[in-house]
């Protein structure tokens, strides 16, 4: 490996204020490679156009005072404690770079692409990103607060607490990969779109959210509280486990697809409409959710059912099957349709908090208030 | 008291003498102005005072730098001695003597870089800073002088006196009342000293500092000129005493009956870390479970209630160790923390702040001259010294420390992870992470600049104002004290060294070492010291160490045989960062002439400080390149009796001590208990000597026994975060029967329990420390009917531990608590006890150990039933946020940042 050396004055010059100009003046690419610059800060006004930086380290670096990057790429670089203040980002692409400890403050990356990178500790602070895309990212303990996320991909990263908070979010889609522990607070996101990916540990407090789809996603442990969200789909989702949805406003709720989903928890939420088709659930409980609109089930299993307190309008149940247990604790539909529903061996009843001496009577309680 | 203090003044007096002009008797007589020249004392300085022996010393000696050749004459005109440290220089005008006579000496000595010497007492390298501001000012002559102790007579005499000091209007004061907000600014009269060294301080306070204006960026009173009010042990952060100016003083302590000693005691304070930001965070409001005022306070209380002031506890340190049987006390540098710091005068003034308000002036994003402006600490320390310096009237001297030079703050935990820098950041202020965090606001993750800190040119306001010199050996009548400066640069990353795999620091980061220290005139110095040591014994002082063992190696009781370990002397092998667990935070240059001093024990006591965390080490017999190496307590009951030596010891000397942290709660790890992160009360260290033989007979700690005890809380929340060493698996564990139940389907009969909790205590924790839960406390917030309400379970625990069940009463709260909780709020609150006799003595167990959970269910298939149903267990995993994710990926950035934008948007307190 060739050595790395100490960025020379000259270069440090070109890079902090003068970089080089052609004979019309002006800016002009030029690279800067196998060099280490450490514990400096440049504070000047510079554009860069056309920059590479490759093979080198920035370590406890600090850019501030208007900084503009225009096309310029940096390659096989660390940035290790390196803060961007003000620093406007342009068609810039970081690629097998490794960041680690990096805060942003006010910047703006336009088009800007982070590829086949180790991002670790970044803190942004209302930073606005623009269609900027992130491939094959390993993200470890990202915090974003009052951020603007417009038009950005995450393909096939795996992400590691990634915690965004009073940040506006257009549209995110996430395909592939993974988002461990991630965590939105009182954020607004227009459409949150993850499909074949894994989700572990998802929060959402607060906020409003437009559409979230959970697309061929092994979810386990998410939780959506006091937020408004538009619509929540899961469909074609191997497992979901432990999805909880609380105090929130939910315009949808749909369970498509799903062959397992253990231990769903809604409680207290306001609800226009419920949907579960083609999907099994276990264990699940609806406690004093308001469901202004239909509940749907179509070719769903429930093992496992608790519906209680709460104000629920009519229920249609097409083959619909019912296992081990389900309760309706003070709590009537409108009306309730069933067709072919059936009720599994050893199926128990519980009816306002007792058992009931049986499915018929259970089924007829429930089927108008 | 049989100690007085006088301070010596350099004046330029304007005095006419008659002259007589002409050849033999025929002439004339005129008036002339008597020659003068510009001078500055640097020999004795605040902080390198003059120690007078008044039976046994004949002359006070002094180093002088002037623009013009010094005569006798001169000095008997020009110095002047002053009763006391007065600010106003008030002096008798009258010369020392009638005549200079023999009862003045003066010598010229060579250039500024080499060792300075008095005639007898003392020498000393300067520090470049001073010797550049003394060239740019002319003053290129040094001398050194000598002027009989009877002028000593002549102070204090009560002959009217002048003052070598003038006064202006000064920016000095902020005020605010109740009815008025608004904050004032009050200008008044305020003392300018005349000295020439008093004009080079505020040359250097100016382009320190900013213009000498009312207004202007700057917004400390006084304007970093004048030190703070003092009011009690606290500086008043808002009013600077305008009779107090910051400026200098050359004091000579003069010692007569009773007080004159052979072999003097010396007393050792370092790492006092003056953060005054630290005395606002003292005000936060802020509780971890916000249960609305007045309501369980004892539980959860306010955090600025619990937060341990760095400042107050120097001030009861350095009052106890100059009050001690120390006849001169070392500060050992680190004196501040950074030199830029938080400043708001309405937070300052206002007796109660919002939280918002101390998060806003905490906040780094905003970060400039005037919300973090330079000088406050600088002028905190000088605050504290002076008064110290005349209340016990004892010689303090001084040393610099690798943070006497960091210009910029950074967060109160400014990285996190595995490379989490100043992780000891919240248990220096007796705090848990999240309490630290959450007071601090939301920049607390944040470094302002993110390469070192480290600006050697900052050094120059500790040259100009406490001493101007970088290097020192003062000669006591039996005893040399050298102290060494840190140096130039600082080195804290190790890619080879096992150094940086110590926990709480960056990968390949360590306690940084001084890399030019010690230097070829330092140790040219040291050896001068050290050929004399038949005449005077050698006790060295620096701030980097010589010997100190990593955090995790233990110390044990009652001067037991100490933890082994191993100076290298093999020269091979230095220089190549291979730096052993015994040697965190030492010198990188010139080691083998240093070791081979010590392993020759050349040197009877070493004091250093820097890692914050005391410790005697004592060196056994060379075994060819390495010197084994033994740590003891010297603890502050009683400390370790050298003679006779203690268990294992095989000499005593030399000493090699690390003293405690002077401001900063220090570290402290005896018998492991809790490994790296147990904590003692601020210190410092006692080194007594047989006053006749001059053998050092004991080492203690004097400790600042009337702060409050350290938080067990605080040392169990780091042992769970940065070593997992609490719960087994990281976890409580609460079971119920079955899905079905955890579901209220079914029903539970009356008066039996549905949820048992497993504490899951360690066995490290349980049974080796005997610690316990006292009580367990669950809470967090529901909502209902659109209102935030707190649900609170408190599950009796018993000492034995095991699984408790949790009341049937509590059962619906307990599952609402969870099942329904989404939000931040929902929080354990232990109180732990120990039957362990000495961790239930050193550390308070009262208080609560408060952190947020999540609650994860887990549903444990266990069996079908007889229909072909998959059976449930359901299990709960509290654990702290990501918990369970980073520990199944083996990370560990778990959660312990608060959720700041939450609290601000749900709860009115913290609202902007």
């Amino acid at each position: 490996m060739q050595e790395r050396l100490p960025i020379s004055d000259a270069e440090s010059l070109a890079l902090r204020a003068e970089p080089p100009r052609d004979d019309a003046d002006e800016l002009t690419p030029w690279q800067l490679g196998h060099r280490v610059l450490a514990d400096q800060r440049f504070n000047h006004a510079v554009e860069h156009r056309g920059l590479t930086v490759h093979d080198s380290e920035l370590h406890g670096f600090t850019w501030s005072g208007g900084v503009v990057l225009r096309g310029c790429v940096f390659r096989d670089v660390v940035l290790d404690r390196v803060a961007f203040t003000a620093v406007r980002f342009e068609d810039v692409v970081f690629e097998r770079c490794r960041l680690d400890t990096v805060q942003l403050v006010d910047c703006d990356l336009v088009r800007c692409r982070f590829v086949d990178c180790d991002m670790a500790l970044i803190t942004a602070s209302r930073v606005r990103f623009t269609d900027a895309q992130f491939s094959a990212v390993r993200g470890d303990s990202w915090t974003l607060r009052e951020c603007a996320l417009l038009g950005c991909r995450i393909d096939e990263c795996t992400l590691l607490a990634l915690r965004a908070a009073k940040s506006t979010i257009d549209a995110l889609d996430v395909r592939g990969g993974a988002l461990r522990s991630a965590e939105f607070t009182l954020d607004t996101i227009g459409a949150l779109r993850v499909a074949d990916a894994v989700v572990q540990r998802l929060r959402v407090v607060g906020g409003e959210l437009g559409a979230v789809t959970l697309t061929a996603v092994e979810a386990d442990d998410l939780s959506l509280s006091t937020a408004q969200i538009d619509a929540l789909t899961l469909e074609r989702c191997p497992t979901v486990v432990n999805l909880r949805v609380l105090d929130a406003r939910l315009r949808a709720l749909t369970i498509t697809a799903c062959p397992q989903v253990l231990g769903l928890i809604v409680h207290a939420c306001t609800l226009a409409q419920l949907s579960f088709s083609g999907s099994t659930l276990l264990h699940s409980t609806f406690e004093a959710v308001h469901v202004d609109g239909p509940l749907h089930a179509a070719d769903a299993v429930f093992a496992g059912l608790v519906l209680r307190d709460g104000v629920w309008s009519t229920g249609l149940l097409e083959r619909v099957r019912f296992d081990d247990y389900v309760a309706a604790d003070h709590m009537r539909f409108t009306s309730l349709q069933k067709r072919d529903v059936v009720e599994g061996v050893g199926l128990r009843y519980q009816l306002d908090g007792g058992p009931a001496a049986s499915g018929s009577m259970f089924w007829g309680a429930l089927h108008g208030a | 008291m049989a100690r007085k203090l006088y301070n010596l003044i350099w004046v330029a007096l304007e005095e006419q003498e008659d002259k007589f002009v002409g050849v033999m008797k025929v002439g004339f007589t005129v008036k002339t102005t008597k020659e003068t020249t510009a001078g500055v004392i640097l020999y004795p300085a605040l902080l390198t005072p003059l120690v007078h022996h008044s039976k046994q010393d004949a002359y006070l000696e002094l180093l002088i730098a002037t623009a013009k050749p010094l005569t006798p004459d001169m000095v008997n005109r020009q110095l002047r001695i002053s009763a006391g440290l007065r600010a106003t220089k008030q002096f008798d005008p009258a010369p020392l003597f009638g005549g200079a006579g023999d009862k003045i000496v003066v010598e010229q000595l060579g250039g500024m870089t080499g060792i300075l010497e008095t005639h007898e007492k003392f020498a000393g390298i300067l520090h470049p800073s001073v010797a550049n501001a003394l060239s740019n000012k002319g003053l290129h002559r040094l001398w050194k002088v000598k002027v009989h102790a009877s002028a000593l007579q002549g102070s204090g005499s009560g002959r009217p006196e002048q003052a070598w000091s003038t006064s202006e209007r000064k920016f000095i004061e902020y005020t605010t009342a109740a009815t008025e907000p608004k904050i004032r600014r009050w200008v008044r009269d305020a003392v300018v000293g005349k000295e020439t060294h008093d004009e080079l301080i505020r040359a250097m306070l100016e382009r320190r500092f900013g213009d000498d204006k009312r207004t202007g960026d700057n917004p400390i009173p006084g304007l970093c000129r004048y030190a703070f009010g003092m009011r009690g042990g606290a500086v008043q952060l808002g009013k600077a005493n305008p009779d107090e100016p910051v400026q200098s003083y050359h004091p000579v302590v003069v010692l007569t009956d009773g007080d004159e000693f052979v072999h003097a005691n010396i007393g050792h304070v370092s790492d006092i870390h003056m953060n005054s930001r630290w005395q606002l965070l003292g005000k936060s409001t802020a509780r971890v479970v916000e249960w609305g005022e007045g309501v369980h306070d004892d539980e959860s209380p306010r955090i600025g209630n619990l937060l341990a002031e760095t400042n107050r506890s120097f001030h009861e340190v350095l009052r106890r160790i100059c009050a001690s049987d120390a006849h001169a006390v070392i500060v050992g540098g680190d004196l501040v923390d950074h030199i830029r710091n938080a400043y708001n005068a309405k937070t300052i003034l206002h007796k109660e702040s919002s939280v918002r308000q101390i998060w806003d002036t905490m906040d780094l994003e905003t970060y400039s001259p005037k919300t973090y402006p330079p000088g406050i600490d600088l002028v905190a320390f000088y605050t504290l010294i002076l008064d110290a310096l005349r209340t016990h009237q004892k010689p303090l001297f001084a040393i610099t420390g690798n943070h006497d030079c960091y210009e910029d703050a950074f967060g109160i935990s400014p990285r996190l992870r595995d490379n989490r820098a100043n992780a000891g950041i919240p248990a220096d202020l007796n705090l848990t992470f999240y309490e630290a965090l959450l007071s601090f606001g939301p920049t607390a993750g944040l470094l302002v600049k993110m390469g070192s800190s480290f600006d050697s040119s900052w050094f120059d306001w500790f040259h100009l104002v406490l001493t101007p010199f970088n290097d020192w050996w003062v000669k006591l009548p039996k005893q040399s004290l050298v102290g060494l400066g840190w140096g130039n640069s600082e080195d804290l990353l190790d890619k080879a060294g096992e150094q940086g795999k110590s926990s709480g620091i960056m990968p390949g980061g360590h306690l940084p070492r001084s890399d030019d220290a010690i230097s070829g005139s330092q140790l040219a110095l040291l050896q001068r010291a050290v050929g004399e040591r038949a005449k005077r014994r050698v006790f060295l002082t620096s701030h980097f160490t010589f010997l100190s063992y990593r955090e995790d190696v233990p110390m044990f009781p009652n001067a037991q045989i100490g933890s082994l370990g191993a100076f290298n002397t093999d020269v091979s092998t230095l220089g190549v960062e291979s730096y052993s667990r015994f040697e965190m935070g030492t010198f990188e240059t010139n080691r083998a002439a240093l070791l081979g001093m010590l392993g020759g024990r050349q040197i009877q006591c070493v004091l250093t400080g820097h890692s914050h965390r005391r410790g005697l080490h004592l060196l056994g017999a060379a075994a060819g390149t390495a010197i084994p190496a033994l740590l003891y307590d010297p603890d502050p009951q009683g400390g370790i009796d050298l003679k006779p030596l203690p268990r294992g010891a095989t000499a005593a000397e030399p000493a090699i001590i690390v003293s405690d942290s002077g401001g900063p709660y220090p570290r402290y790890n005896r018998d492991g208990e809790f490994r790296d992160w147990g904590s003692d009360r601020p210190g410092a260290t006692l080194v007594r000597v047989d006053a006749k033989a001059g053998d050092i007979t004991n080492v203690s700690t004097i400790q600042a026994s009337s702060r409050p005890r350290p938080r067990a809380a605080v040392s169990l929340d780091y042992m769970d975060i940065d070593k997992s060493l609490i719960f087994t698996d990281n976890r409580m564990i609460v079971a119920a029967a079955s899905a079905e139940l955890d579901n209220r389907c079914g029903g539970v009969p009356p008066g039996q329990s549905l949820y048992f909790l497993a504490t899951n205590l360690q066995a490290e924790i349980r049974v080796t420390r005997r610690i316990y839960i006292k009580r367990a406390i669950f809470s967090a917030q529901r909502i209902v009917a659109g209102k935030r309400e707190w649900i609170r379970i408190e599950v009796p625990c018993a000492p034995a531990g095991g699984v408790v069940p949790v009341p049937p009463e509590a059962t619906e709260d307990f599952r609402a608590w969870l099942q329904f909780i989404g939000e931040p709020t929902r929080f354990v609150s232990l109180q732990l006890g120990t039957s362990d006799a000495f961790l239930g003595e050193r550390y308070d167990w009262s208080s609560f150990w408060n952190f947020e959970v999540e609650a994860n269910r887990r549903f444990v298939p266990t069996r079908k039933d007889a229909h072909g149903n998959q059976q449930y267990q359901v299990q709960y995993h509290l654990q702290r946020p990501t918990r369970e994710i980073e520990a199944l990926l083996d990370n560990n950035t778990w959660r312990e940042i608060p959720p700041y934008d939450w609290r601000v948007e749900t709860d009115p307190k913290y609202a902007k």
